[in-house]
């Protein structure tokens, strides 16, 4: 009986790679979400042509800003933009995978939003 | 009766997620709006397509010309509500009368327009095309006509890793923007660029009433194909626009409340 349900929780897993803990993928691309982010409805948006994914954490502003910069630059990534009067604000590019990352308050929480 | 209200709090309710998501206060429209292109991705748009205008359109060599579009290019773009790009102002070497702004703050005025405007007149024009910028007409005009994949491609063309981003897409992309640029705007869009441009104009310390002079003048100057012709193809609906400008400048000044 055990076998079954935990074969159904990493089917769940993996059938809502969006909400799982950890990870967004865009364009193949496994890009972290930090530790303690929650997944915020994702919408599908201009017809189909652009995609949003929002995330809140109660990490301050400057630990997600921190987090990203070092990721992206860790990784190899170009980037356009960075820190501005909102938070932080890019477009970033690594082989096929393109999107922008906005990190600003809301609130009184963090928000990560992930536009491609 | 019930099902529409249900489907106006559900369409309320998506317009507000929406908004509470992604939408930033433009100090030049006054309003909230739904921009996805940031300030540096557009800029990075702007410094490409640049490329593009330039292979077909030359800078003037014109050293009064040029001087004169930077110093009057200048004083606009200290008055514009945006600040976040750095305008850039340039004269083409081109007869045909025409002005536009690319992505980013890359301005260009030709050569022919130039030549029958004066300095206030010069003004409102360049006002005309940071009011643009400024108001983001150019960014909600991509972001409305282009996939979000491709308008990164065009921002990041030739950086980082290209595996796997065709070129050709990339140069198709450059060339979609540019056109879009080219073709001009909504008929609510140039309006409000002309009263923007008429304040910022205004805010410089230039002559408000030089817009009226400005596109009488163009309109003389194309003669009687004014409307099919350089400036007016791509900035329609003079007579019309004349008018609005009419009643709007007084509110602008002050002169009127």
């Amino acid at each position: 009986m055990r076998a079954p349900v935990f074969l159904l929780l990493i089917f769940a897993f993996f059938l809502n790679p969006l909400f799982a803990a950890g990870v967004i993928s865009i364009s193949g691309t496994q890009i972290p979400v930090i530790e303690g982010a929650k997944a915020d409805q994702e919408e599908e948006i201009l017809s189909g042509e652009a995609r949003i994914a929002t995330y809140f954490t109660e990490r301050p502003l400057e630990e997600a800003i921190s987090f990203y910069e070092s990721f992206f630059k860790g990784n190899g990534f170009a980037v356009i933009g960075g820190r501005d009067s909102t938070g932080f604000n890019v477009a970033v590019k690594k082989g096929n995978s393109m999107f922008s990352l906005r990190i600003f308050t809301q609130a009184g929480r963090t928000a990560i939003q992930f536009i491609w | 009766m019930l099902r529409f209200f249900f489907k106006s709090s559900f369409i309320l309710l998506i317009a507000l997620f929406l908004s509470g998501c992604a939408t930033t206060f433009n100090p030049a429209t006054g309003r909230n709006e739904l921009i996805f292109i940031n300030s540096p991705t557009e800029v990075a748009m702007g410094h490409n397509v640049r490329e593009e205008l330039l292979k077909n359109h030359p800078l003037s060599k014109d050293a009064r010309l040029n001087a004169k579009v930077e110093a009057v290019g200048r004083r606009l773009a200290s008055a514009s509500d945006r600040q976040d790009v750095q305008y850039k102002f340039y004269c083409l070497e081109e007869k045909e009368l025409n002005a536009m702004a690319l992505p980013g703050g890359f301005i260009y005025v030709n050569s022919g327009l130039m030549r029958i405007l004066n300095d206030d007149e010069l003004a409102y024009v360049l006002g005309h095309e940071v009011g643009h910028v400024a108001a983001r007409h150019i960014a909600k005009k991509i972001q409305a006509n282009m996939a979000y994949q491709l308008i990164l491609g065009v921002a990041f063309a030739g950086m980082g890793d290209s595996a796997g981003s065709s070129a050709q897409n990339v140069a198709q992309g450059v060339d979609t923007v540019y056109n879009l640029v080219s073709l001009g705007y909504s008929r609510q869009d140039e309006y409000e660029a002309d009263r923007i441009g008429v304040k910022y104009s205004f805010r410089a310390g230039y002559n408000p009433y030089a817009a009226l002079s400005a596109l009488e003048k163009i309109k003389k100057a194309e003669g009687p194909d004014w409307k099919i012709l350089g400036y007016f193809r791509s900035h329609p609906f003079a007579d019309e626009r004349i008018e609005a400008l009419e009643r709007a400048i007084p509110k602008i000044t002050g002169a009127e409340p």
